[in-house]
């Protein structure tokens, strides 16, 4: 079934279910996507083939599967009975940052990895109430702290062959002993005094960890690094400016649009040697297609964020990339919004699917980011099929599929000394770096959008290493008559959006996970964690947890059979970060503009940080 | 006669003006020459008609003045013919045409980028096109930040304060304003032309012959408005193109063990807060860019001579040389760092 | 009695009037000659008490109600990046807030000082070899400017924005994608 996903042994018995899981599925009329796809969970509509194996039972990487669906075909909890779902134990970090990312599941145990110091712990959930097995303190270097840009979050770890790997802010990356909780090695993947810091959660393809960097907002170059499973040392480096070596751009390289296609472009594209501090960073998520043997993975804005000081197209940052993970080596690029003076980081997971499109079987990618479009690729050559808005968009209208330029409205370009005002979505994105959720039983992607706006002011601004280099004052805001944010039902094939449910009096900002009991489960930023009905987009149930929600909701099995779900309460981030006491609200631009789209949040929640485990 | 030596000595006035270089009847370019040829002619018509009223004045002073007796009879109305011609008609038409003259200058040497007076039925791709700046110059309380837009983008460089154009070819300038108001003229080459904040203006220059033109801020700007002096290098084109290949290279490695100190000191110290240096991690953008500040004759906006002493004195004292520049006075150096940091920012060539 | 014209009464009036004129001039303190000159401030004994004693050459402020000095600490605050970390107006952000009243290192001149000096451990970077101390003291008149009515340009909370429907991107009708067999609801 699976067998050409060479996949460890360790994380292939943990899907045990998936040979029942095949036989349970009727077989559709539609012509097979090709061997590599997995078949479609239960009650996938018609076409539908997930990319690689599901999060079936365990939790072993960031999305949960390596086509960042993060759908789990488990349905023990379902629209039926969800309104019984209660607290069964809680974890407390001690830390009152954000709380992103996810925990993971794996043999019994339950590991989180908290925000900086980014310690890492372990939990027995064979047992009542979920006691330590250990915890995992590693050496961080603390002025890490001092140049984590929107604050010291930490997007979680992965699972291989007896491993958590996990990256630490001070851009280090650790192997620890899952078992044990012993250090197995470390590497460091970036320089403090370069401002490179380690937010992304790492992705392990067979024997490679695959990590990025972050720090686009203080002149960090970005780049992956790949990293020997077993030894740390590193394998490759790819840039994202510089040359065509430093880009590990080969005969290979056929990037769909003329626009992406040239010599060194992550040179020619730049005033003269602006590339080596052009930002670019990859601090988002990985997706891996094992079928093609490519990764997927975005780059952060082009800096500083005053576009005044950087003509051109600034290649190639707010692109998406698709790699062979073995050598680095790049199969297309396609920048999303060339030279950029928004600060749309294009860090989105790209969600792997392949499904009927236009007619025809094809393999899609789906990325909805910053710029406020449901993108849908095709992830072997590259070309984009479709991009329409899911929140209000000013600063263009549309794409142009032929070219695959957007077509930008002259009077929302930001300009030194210029007040642009009224540009949407503002620089958090119309979806920030909280993750989607795709359902191949409802064909939905279910984005956590933001309807964000703001007045964008670059100015002239040194660089000076290791402080930010940003040269922008943005004010954010959310237009009258608007929700702050809204979870989104987004019907895939139609391009359009089936439902949307208003995330309350705080904008959207966390992520979402979606199961075979037809529930999306989602935080908001005050707090509340809600299951939604996965078809209606009606509000099932709610819990208050003791602090903001930022976190991505996971599910698993547990030893005694039960489905659980498991969630992060801590308020932080670029924009949960307006609740903590060392950012005024009397400064609405505090908070790189944050503060004035989440007015009264300091009165709606408190910091905090805890694991919250639910289950019927 | 006394009256005529006070004409002769009032005329000679003028002229004293032309003994500076920085002058409009010292013409090195193709506006300034027509602007000159339009002041010379105004200048010698202005004279006519002086002249004459002067004659006119002295000859009716002399005129016996008589009584009323020998005037009669009274024409009310005689006299009004030299009313209507002397008095309307004939400085209507000098100025007419002073002003056509005029107008006719500012349209072929225009301000504006967009509205090329030299070319019609230029379709407004090719226009934009033909008036795209070669240089933007950027001023600043109190120097002159100098862009070079022509060539492709990772070609494309910034300097301060010394201008360089190729002679022969007319050069596209576009001007801003970071701050305040400033004005950007070189009388030996072109017409006075301002810079307003959030208003880019134009100006096409042209230098015939290679040299040195010097120029002056000339809209009142604070302090150091005297400070902002101008230095416009015009090169033979191949000159100019060695010149601009050598722009365009990153500032050069130091050599020597003492302009290794220097940039040590430059890089940790607080030079790299403000300047730039292309190549290094001192990457200041609200100061001039110093990644060839070895190639330049003057410093401090061409106030000062660019040598070992002006910039040591510079280093430490910027704000007795020039008080009230952003420039504060640095005087943590002892003299074995500040002549290894001068030394380091000479080689930069 | 003496006259109304009493010489030693015209001298009195008169001095009165130098020493008027003189304070005049004392609105805009003079910079301190030592802070201007002297070589930075590099010895921070650790005494006794936890987080240091620091030792300045000054440890007063001299421009605290100075506005010029203030508005160019404004300037330096934001060509130096603090506003980077602390934001536009000091509200904080990667850093802490300014404006507030919570001063995580002591709130004396000197101790902001130390801090500029030294840089703190959890991001704050040490500025002694950067920074000439003349120009500390202005960041920090600047800085305790902060919501007082010293503050030049200080922030005001903006009124609601309203976008104009026209300026939103909305295609007129969903692409419609003919995708049979595609998914239904």
């Amino acid at each position: 079934m699976n067998s050409r996903i060479n996949m460890p042994n360790t994380v292939r018995s943990f899907f045990p279910s998936i040979g029942c899981l095949a036989l349970m599925v009727a077989l559709t009329g539609l012509p097979a996507a090709g061997q590599e796809s997995v078949d479609p969970p239960p009650g996938s509509l018609p076409g539908i083939h997930p990319v690689a194996p599901l999060a079936d039972g365990q939790w072993t990487m960031p999305a949960g599967d390596y086509g960042n669906l993060r759908y789990s075909p488990l349905d023990k909890i379902n629209t039926q009975n969800v309104q019984n779902l209660h607290l069964v134990a809680t974890q407390e970090t001690g830390i009152p940052h954000g709380h992103e990312g996810q925990p993971l599941v794996v043999n019994g145990t339950l590991y989180m990895v908290t925000p900086f110091p980014n310690n890492l712990i372990a939990l027995d959930i064979t047992k009542p109430g979920l006691p330590q097995r250990w915890v995992f303190s590693p050496h961080n270097d603390n002025r890490a702290e001092g140049i984590a840009c929107c604050d010291t979050v930490n997007r979680g770890a992965s699972f291989a062959e007896g491993k958590i790997v996990y990256n630490t802010l001070d851009a280090h990356t650790y192997a620890v002993d899952a078992t044990t909780g012993k250090k197995i090695w470390e590497t460091q993947v970036g320089d403090l005094k370069l401002a490179e810091t380690e937010t992304m959660a790492p992705v392990i393809i067979r024997n490679t960890v695959i990590v990025g960097i972050s720090g686009g907002e203080l002149g960090a170059r970005g780049r992956i690094t790949a990293l020997n499973l077993q030894t740390g040392k590193i394998m490759w480096q790819a840039s994202t400016t510089g040359s065509d070596a430093d880009m590990r751009f080969g005969a290979d390289f056929k990037p769909f649009y003329k626009k992406d296609q040239g010599q060194n472009l992550g040179i020619k594209s730049w005033g003269p040697d602006q590339w080596k501090l052009g930002g670019g960073t990859v601090w988002g998520w990985i997706s891996y297609d094992p079928g093609l043997n490519l990764i997927y993975y975005g780059s952060g804005n082009p800096g500083p964020w005053n576009e005044d000081q950087r003509p051109g197209d600034n290649k190639w940052a707010i692109t998406i990339f698709a790699r062979n993970p073995d050598t680095g080596m790049a199969k297309w690029a396609y920048q999303v919004v060339p030279h950029s003076g928004w600060d749309y980081d294009q860090m989105a997971e790209n969600v792997l699917i392949d499904m009927p499109w236009a007619g025809r079987m094809r393999k899609l990618l789906i990325n909805s980011g910053k710029t406020g479009y449901v993108m849908v690729m095709d992830r072997e050559t590259g070309e984009l099929l479709s991009a329409e808005p899911f929140v209000p968009v000013t600063w263009s209208r549309g794409y142009d599929l032929k070219t695959g330029i957007p077509n930008l409205v002259e009077n929302k370009e930001t300009h030194s000394g210029k007040n642009i005002k009224g540009i949407c979505p503002a620089n958090v994105g119309g979806k920030s770096i909280f993750p989607t959720a795709f359902s191949p039983r409802t064909g939905m992607l279910y984005i956590p959008a933001t309807h964000i706006c703001m007045d964008y002011q670059g100015s002239e601004v040194n660089y000076i290493a290791g402080t930010p280099y940003l040269g922008a004052d943005v004010l954010n805001f959310i237009p009258k008559g608007e929700a702050p944010g809204a979870l989104i039902g987004w019907d895939v094939a139609h391009a359009r959006q089936a439902w949307s449910l208003n995330s309350g009096a705080l904008p959207e900002y966390s992520g979402v996970l979606a199961t075979g009991g037809d529930i999306v489960f989602n935080g908001t930023l005050d707090g509340w964690f809600r299951a939604i009905d996965a078809r209606s987009g009606k509000l099932l149930w709610q819990f208050k947890l003791g602090s903001g929600i930022v976190g991505n909701p996971m599910t698993f099995l547990g030893a005694d059979g039960k489905q659980y779900i498991a969630i992060y309460s801590g308020v932080g981030g670029a924009l949960g970060a307006t609740a903590f006491p060392s950012l005024s609200a009397d400064a609405p631009d505090a908070g790189l503009g944050a503060m004035n789209a989440a007015k009264g949040i300091k009165k709606l929640t408190l910091p905090g940080g805890a694991l919250y485990v639910f289950s019927l | 006669m006394r009256l005529e030596k006070y004409i002769a000595l009032t005329l000679l006035l003028p002229l004293v003006g032309c003994a500076s270089v920085q002058s409009i009847q010292n013409a090195h370019g193709p506006a300034s020459e027509r602007i000159a040829s339009l002041s010379w002619l105004m200048t010698v018509t202005f004279l006519a008609v002086t002249v004459i009223m002067w004659v006119l004045l002295v000859v009716a002073a002399k005129r016996r003045r008589g009584n009323l007796a020998e005037h009669m009879p009274i024409d009310l109305g005689g006299g009004q013919g030299w009313i209507a011609i002397g008095g309307l008609a004939i400085p209507l038409f000098i100025l007419t045409v002073l002003f056509v003259l005029g107008l006719q200058l500012l349209a072929e040497f225009p301000i504006h980028g967009m509205r090329g007076g030299m070319h019609g039925g230029m379709s407004n791709a090719t226009l934009a096109e033909a008036s795209k700046p070669d240089i933007r110059i950027v001023g600043h309380q109190w120097w002159w930040e100098v862009q070079y837009l022509n060539g492709p983008l990772e070609g494309q460089f910034t300097t301060a304060n010394e201008i360089h154009i190729p002679t022969g070819r007319a050069i596209n300038i576009e001007l801003e304003t970071a701050d305040v108001m400033h004005s950007f003229w070189v009388p030996a080459l072109h017409g006075k032309v301002d810079l307003i904040p959030g208003h880019p203006n134009f100006l096409r220059v042209e230098a015939s012959q290679p040299g040195n033109y010097q120029g002056q801020c000339a809209e009142f700007c604070g302090a150091q408005h005297a400070h902002m002096r101008i230095l416009v290098v015009a090169d033979d084109p191949v000159v100019y193109d060695a010149w601009l290949e050598a722009q365009r290279k990153p500032g050069a490695e130091p050599t020597t063990q003492q302009a290794m100190l220097g940039q040590q000191l430059f890089l940790a110290g607080p030079c790299s807060m403000c300047h730039q240096i292309r190549g290094t991690l001192a990457g200041g953008h609200v100061a001039p860019d110093l990644t060839h500040i070895g190639s330049r004759q003057y410093i401090a906006s061409n106030s000062f001579p660019n040598n070992d002493a002006y910039l040591e004195a510079w280093v430490t004292h910027a704000q007795s040389l020039k008080p009230e520049a952003k420039m504060p006075n640095l005087t943590q150096f002892n003299g074995v760092e500040l002549r290894s940091l001068v030394a380091y920012l000479r080689q930069l060539q | 009695m003496s006259s109304l014209y009493s010489p030693r009464l015209i001298a009195g009036a008169f001095s009165l009037v130098i020493v008027g004129l003189g304070l005049t001039s004392c609105q805009r303190p003079q910079v301190n000659s030592v802070a201007n000159e002297a070589a930075f401030p590099q010895s921070t004994n650790v005494g006794p008490i936890p987080g240091g004693v620091t030792v300045a050459n000054q440890t007063l402020d001299p421009y605290l109600k100075d506005v010029v000095a203030i508005q160019e600490g404004q300037r330096l605050f934001a060509s130096y990046n603090c506003s980077g970390c602390h934001s536009v107006h000091g509200g904080g952000g990667m850093g802490p807030s300014l404006r507030d009243e919570t001063w995580i290192y002591g709130n004396s001149d000197a101790q902001m000082l130390d801090t500029l000096i030294h840089g703190r451990s959890k991001g704050m970077p040490a500025w002694g070899n950067k920074i000439p101390e003349d120009q500390m003291w202005k960041l920090i008149a600047y800085i305790k400017s902060m919501n007082t009515p010293l503050e030049p340009n200080a922030p005001r909370m903006p009124a609601e924005e309203v976008i104009p429907s026209g300026d939103f991107y909305k295609p007129s009708a969903p692409a419609a994608l003919n995708t049979p067999p595609g998914p239904s609801h």
